[in-house]
This record gives structure tokens, C-alpha cells and sequence, in this order.
């Protein structure tokens, strides 16, 4: 995958507080990099770094190519900003507000109209072209937020929590919105406090704390970095006189299974997070003459490893 | 930048608030104003018109200069003056409103019938001997400036139309104008950056692909239509609806224009400034209040408020003064100096603020 965006050695100072501490990640094309951290943890000062709305002491930022510094203007016009606050003028209507921000990235005439309905087609909002934000719903307005920065076609897409204080259907609308911004090309940065939505769309996760990366991976690697095992829980129907120790000496011995162990009418396997595969256990179960009742696979989630990486929770 | 003045411009004339408190509210105040204090000069009684006789028993300068001044009262069917002999001056009052006789250094008025005219035709002559007594003075103590009078407009008190057609609606007509040269434009250019910041575009402006200084200018532009919109309405509504009165003539009315636009533009880049500068400054809060106080002691709302040794200095007093200059004694000389430092001052406002816009740490 080619390097879209690489940040080497960033650093950001607030005076004293030292609010990125030398960080390093890059993102591949048409990725989507999610971005996670307690409050004050640097992902703002980060995103707003790349997408120059701050300067920054140390390190580097390339974009597509380009140095943030040396070439801002050219940088900026392949990145789109969705702020996680609602961005729009009020006196303008859905059209207008898309159409002058888009014209700032040098979209005009035939060009710049079919840009703004292409975007609010995107968004779901070619019906309220006409319709001001004052007299949109919260959800609508998010949609718009996100048709203002998407509108002059960005190859980067920097989103910050775009889906805050939104309805379950506009977040499904947005985030399906979001996937399909990576088919058509787009790499996309996110952040959220929503963890199950940054496990739905983004294909790797970094997580921030105190300016500086803890982790950073795909959900499951992630996931390994805390712990590289998941419970395996079969329900069975066990005879008081059937011969337990023989069958948890034989799963024992099976590949991938840390340990076994059996209580009351449930064999509980701790195997390797690795493992997708169950068949191998189910095979040796049935051959031993028990009915299989029910599986259940518990594994850490991402909130686990939130939390024993940074000591807090996300929200 | 074109983008960003035709968005300011939208923004601007779509916001109704900017439209009442920058356009209708100060026609309406000078509707209001106008029509309520307009009773404040309604005479309690009516002189009429003024049939005087007069009799010189005379010659000389002082006898020529009497003449000349009872002549130059007759004009436009106000006031009528008949010479008439020495004889005549006791009948006089049957045919007469009054009369006045100069005989050596004394004047003598026989009084008509009608008091509230014979009071006039005393104040009259009250204005001649206190003129007279003046002229004598210098005349005694330093002649030769008397001789050195150049008659210009400087020196010689022309009066245009005052006291005749002008009335407390012409008054309040420039003073609010003034009033919202100063509130529109000042607060209006205090909001630039802070409306940005309260509606967040300000995030989108600045990591757009264009320069800090294109927005800068391009709000100042913006603004511009909004400033010709707001003096032009005040002047042309309260003259059109509720007939106050300018400048007699085209020309002045333009440079009146002129000098307010200006104005308006040089207090638009102290606003815009402000705001820079002050980040959290809410303008409605800290300037209103500032405004109001240096208005009202530069005598806008009210003529004879003032503070010797202040209010001459202020420049709302400075605009006022030079637009009553303008309208009522046609005399542009101060509304040229306005003009021209109102431009001075904005180009050096732009230059700083550019310098600010440039300057500014982005720590967003």
C-alpha cells in the first residue's frame, strides 16, 4: 500500500505542556487510520497539525508527497477537513455553504455546482439544498458538515468525531458514507469516542496518550499486544460418572489450547487469539459422545485494550 | 478572495440583525427623534410678518451703516422697511408694526400695537448696537485689522438657510447618521473574526488553500456595500420619508456621502483591529457601551452636552462638527480634513492589521 501520509517525529508545545511528543505514524492510501485517546491526549493537536491549523515545533508532515511547511498550499488542497464542530454559515443554505467552501479550493462554474450536488447527493441532502442550518436538524447538520469538507473531491479526509450527537440513523448513513469515501479513493483519518464505530470502519487504530503512540495496528493486533488469548465456552450435557480428566488431558493436548478445563455442563478452552478455526475442538467433543448445546467465544474488544493501555476509559 | 467579499456580502445583507441595527433602526431613530423634539421650537407666539418704518436724522458712516443693516432685513416678505420723515414717526405706530429713528448715536424704536413684534424689533436693534459696539472696540483698540479683512468664508460667518427651514429633524438627521457611522461600522468590523470563531468557519478558512491575507481583505471589502447601504439609506430615507434636510446642494450632499463612508471605513478597520487584537472580545459588550459614552459627550444625542477640553477632541465630535459645517453653513473645509484623515487613518489600520493577520501564533 502506498504511504499516503507520514508524520515523523512530531512535536508540539503549548508553552510547558508538551502536547505531541515526538510522534511517527504513516497512513497507506485509501486507508482508514482511526485515531483514539482519552481527552487531552493530542489527536486534536495532531489533526490539526496535518491539516495546518496549528504549527508545530519539531518533525515533519508529508502529504501525498508534499511538506506541509514547504508546499501548504498544495498540501492543503488535497486534504478535506470535517471539524468535530459544526463548521457552516447560518445565513447561507446547504448549497451555498458547500458551494463557498469548496470555491476555496479553487472549484468554479459547471465544475463547482456538480461538486456541491455530487456532495450533498453523498450526504443524503440534494432535498435540503435550499434548507439554512438554523432549521436543520443536528444529524442534517453533521451530514452538511461533512459535505463541506468532502465537496472539492480531497484525497485526505481528516474527520474529527463526525458522528457526535447524532441519531443512530444519520451515524449509519455517515459511516457507510465514510466507506464509501475509501472506495472512491480516499484515505481517511477518524477519530471517535464511539469504539464500536472505529471497529467497524477503520482498518488500523492508533491509540494516543499524553502526546505519544501506546499502540498501533489493526483491531486484532491491537488486541495481541494486551493479550494473545480468547475463552472458547462449549456447552455440553456431562454424565456425573463420565470420565472428565481424560477428555480435558486430550483437549489440552489439541493445537492452539492453553488450557481446558470443565464446569458443570460447560468445557471452557483457553486457546490463542489466533484461532478462528473451532471445528478441531467440536470434532474431539462429539467423538467423546456429547452433544454440542452452544459456543461462545469471549475475546478482549477494544475498550479492553483502551483501558489497559491507558488506565482510562475513552469517555 | 472574490469568494470570500461576495460570502461576506451574503452573510452581511442576510443577517437580519445587521440589517435593523445598521439600517432601519437609525432611519427610525431619526424619525422618532426628529418628530418628538421638533416641539421643543414650536414658538409660543407667532411674529408675523414685520412692516417696520425707519427715519435717519443723519449722515455720515454710521448713518449709511444703519440703513444697510435695516435694508438688508427686508427680504423674502419676512420683514419690510419704509424710510419715512421725522413727522411721520408718532402716527407711525397706527400704520406701522414699529419704528426706529437714529438721530446721532441714539436710536429710538416707537413701539407698535402688537408686543410680541415690537420685543422682535427691540431684539433687532439690541443685535445692531452689540454688533456696532463691537466694531467700535476693534475700531478703537486695533484698527488696522479691520482694515485687513479679507471677506472669505473663514473670516465671514455665512448663514445658509439656518433658523428658517431647518428643524430638529435636520438636526437628528446628521446625528444619526454620525451614530451610525459609528456603531455599524465599528461593531460590525469587531464581529469579522469573532462571528467566524462563534460559527467555526474560521477552522475551514484557515486550512483552506488561501492566504490569511486574501480573508482579511476579503472581509474588509466584504463590508464595504454594507457601509454605502447603511449611510446612503440613513441619509435618503429620513430625506425622502421624513424630510430632513442636508446639504442645500448636490455637491455637498456627495461630499457629506463621502466623508461618511470614509469615516465609516476607518472606524470598520479600527473594529476589525480590535478584534484581532482582542480575540474574546464581545463587541456588543465592550465597544456599545464605550461608543455610547463618547457619542453622547460629543453632544449627538443632545447639543449642549460636553466636556471642555474633551469633547472637541473626539472624533464623533469631529465628524459632527464638520458635517453641521457642511449642511448648514456650506462650508466643506472640515469635511475635506475628515475625509482625508478618515483614509489615512483606515490604509495604516489595514496595514496593521495585515501585519496582526500574519503575525497571528496558530495554536488553533
Amino acid at each position: 500500500m502506498k504511504e499516503f501520509l507520514s508524520v515523523k517525529n512530531l512535536v508540539k508545545n503549548y508553552g510547558d505542556f508538551c502536547a505531541v511528543d515526538d510522534l511517527s505514524f504513516s497512513v497507506g492510501e485509501r486507508e482508514i487510520f482511526g485515531l483514539l485517546g482519552p481527552n487531552g491526549a493530542g489527536k486534536s493537536t495532531t489533526m490539526n497539525v496535518i491539516t495546518s491549523l496549528c504549527d508545530f515545533g519539531k518533525g515533519s508532515v508529508m502529504v501525498d508527497g508534499m511538506d506541509i511547511v514547504k508546499d501548504k498550499e498544495k498540501a492543503r488542497r488535497v486534504i478535506g477537513m470535517v471539524p468535530q464542530e459544526i463548521a457552516l454559515y447560518p445565513f447561507l443554505n446547504a448549497e451555498e455553504n458547500v458551494k463557498f467552501f469548496a470555491s476555496l479550493y479553487g472549484l468554479k462554474g459547471k465544475e463547482l455546482n456538480s461538486a456541491a450536488r455530487e456532495a450533498l447527493e453523498f450526504v443524503g441532502l440534494s432535498d435540503r439544498a435550499k434548507m439554512k442550518p438554523k432549521k436543520m436538524s443536528g444529524g442534517m447538520k453533521r451530514r452538511l458538515n461533512i459535505a463541506c469538507g468532502i465537496a472539492h473531491h480531497p484525497k485526505l479526509i481528516i474527520m474529527d468525531e463526525p458522528t457526535v450527537g447524532v441519531d443512530a440513523q444519520s451515524r449509519e448513513h455517515i459511516l457507510g458514507s465514510i466507506k464509501t469515501l475509501r472506495e472512491r479513493g480516499a484515505t481517511v483519518i477518524y477519530t471517535s469516542h464511539y469504539m464500536n464505530e472505529v471497529e467497524d470502519i477503520c482498518d488500523r487504530i492508533a491509540i494516543i496518550d499524553h502526546g505519544r503512540f501506546v499502540a498501533c495496528g489493526t483491531e486484532q493486533e491491537l488486541i495481541s499486544t494486551v493479550s494473545d488469548s480468547k475463552v472458547l465456552k462449549i456447552s455440553t450435557e456431562i454424565r456425573s460418572d463420565y470420565p472428565v480428566n481424560e477428555l480435558i488431558a486430550e483437549l489440552s493436548g489439541l493445537p492452539d489450547v492453553r488450557k481446558a478445563r470443565i464446569d458443570e455442563n460447560e468445557i471452557i478452552l483457553e486457546i490463542n487469539a489466533s484461532r478462528k478455526d473451532f471445528t478441531l475442538f467440536i470434532e474431539h467433543i462429539q467423538k467423546h459422545g456429547l452433544p454440542i448445546c452452544g459456543i461462545t467465544s469471549e475475546s478482549m474488544n477494544l475498550e479492553d485494550v483502551f483501558i489497559a493501555l491507558t488506565g482510562r476509559e475513552l469517555r | 478572495m472574490l469568494r470570500v467579499i461576495l460570502n461576506e456580502i451574503r452573510s452581511c445583507f442576510r443577517n437580519g440583525s445587521t440589517l435593523f441595527f445598521s439600517i432601519l433602526f437609525p432611519s427610525l431613530c431619526t424619525f422618532f427623534l426628529g418628530t418628538l423634539l421638533e416641539g421643543i421650537e414650536v414658538a409660543d407666539s407667532v411674529v408675523g410678518e414685520l412692516n417696520l418704518a425707519y427715519c435717519i436724522e443723519d449722515s455720515g458712516y454710521s448713518a449709511e451703516a444703519f440703513e444697510e443693516f435695516i435694508l438688508a432685513l427686508d427680504v423674502e416678505d419676512v420683514v419690510s422697511a419704509e424710510k419715512i420723515s421725522a413727522n411721520e414717526l408718532e402716527s407711525a405706530a397706527e400704520k406701522y408694526s414699529a419704528a426706529v429713528k437714529l438721530s446721532g448715536s441714539e436710536i429710538t424704536i416707537y413701539n407698535g400695537t402688537n408686543a410680541v413684534q415690537n420685543r422682535t424689533v427691540k431684539a433687532l436693534i439690541d443685535g445692531y448696537n452689540q454688533t456696532a459696539a463691537a466694531y467700535m472696540s476693534v475700531a478703537e483698540t486695533n484698527p488696522m485689522a479691520l482694515m485687513n479683512i479679507e471677506l472669505s468664508e473663514e473670516n465671514y460667518v455665512k448663514p445658509h438657510d439656518f433658523g428658517r427651514t431647518r428643524t430638529m429633524m435636520d438636526y437628528y438627521a446628521v446625528a444619526m447618521t454620525v451614530v451610525i457611522v459609528f456603531f455599524g461600522s465599528c461593531i460590525a468590523g469587531a464581529s469579522a473574526y469573532s462571528d467566524e470563531s462563534a460559527n467555526n468557519t474560521i477552522l475551514r478558512l484557515n486550512s483552506a488553500p488561501i492566504s490569511k491575507t486574501a480573508v482579511y481583505f476579503g472581509k474588509i471589502i466584504g463590508y464595504l456595500p454594507l457601509v454605502l447601504v447603511q449611510v446612503g439609506t440613513v441619509m435618503v430615507v429620513s430625506t425622502l420619508f421624513f424630510g430632513a434636510h442636508y446639504c442645500s446642494d448636490p455637491v455637498g450632499n456627495l461630499m457629506l456621502f463621502a466623508m461618511f463612508v470614509c469615516s465609516s471605513l476607518a472606524l470598520l478597520a479600527v473594529g476589525v483591529l480590535l478584534n484581532l487584537l482582542f480575540e474574546k472580545m464581545q463587541p456588543w459588550a465592550v465597544l456599545m457601551p464605550l461608543l455610547w459614552v463618547m457619542l453622547f459627550f460629543s453632544g449627538v444625542f443632545q447639543k449642549d452636552i460636553a466636556i471642555e477640553g474633551v469633547s472637541d477632541y473626539l472624533p464623533s465630535r469631529i465628524i459632527l462638527d464638520a458635517a453641521f459645517d457642511l449642511t448648514v453653513f456650506s462650508r466643506n473645509g472640515k469635511a475635506v480634513i475628515v475625509t482625508v484623515w478618515s483614509i489615512v487613518i483606515f490604509a495604516a489600520l489595514i496595514i496593521l492589521g495585515c501585519i496582526k493577520v500574519n503575525s497571528r501564533r496558530k495554536n488553533a
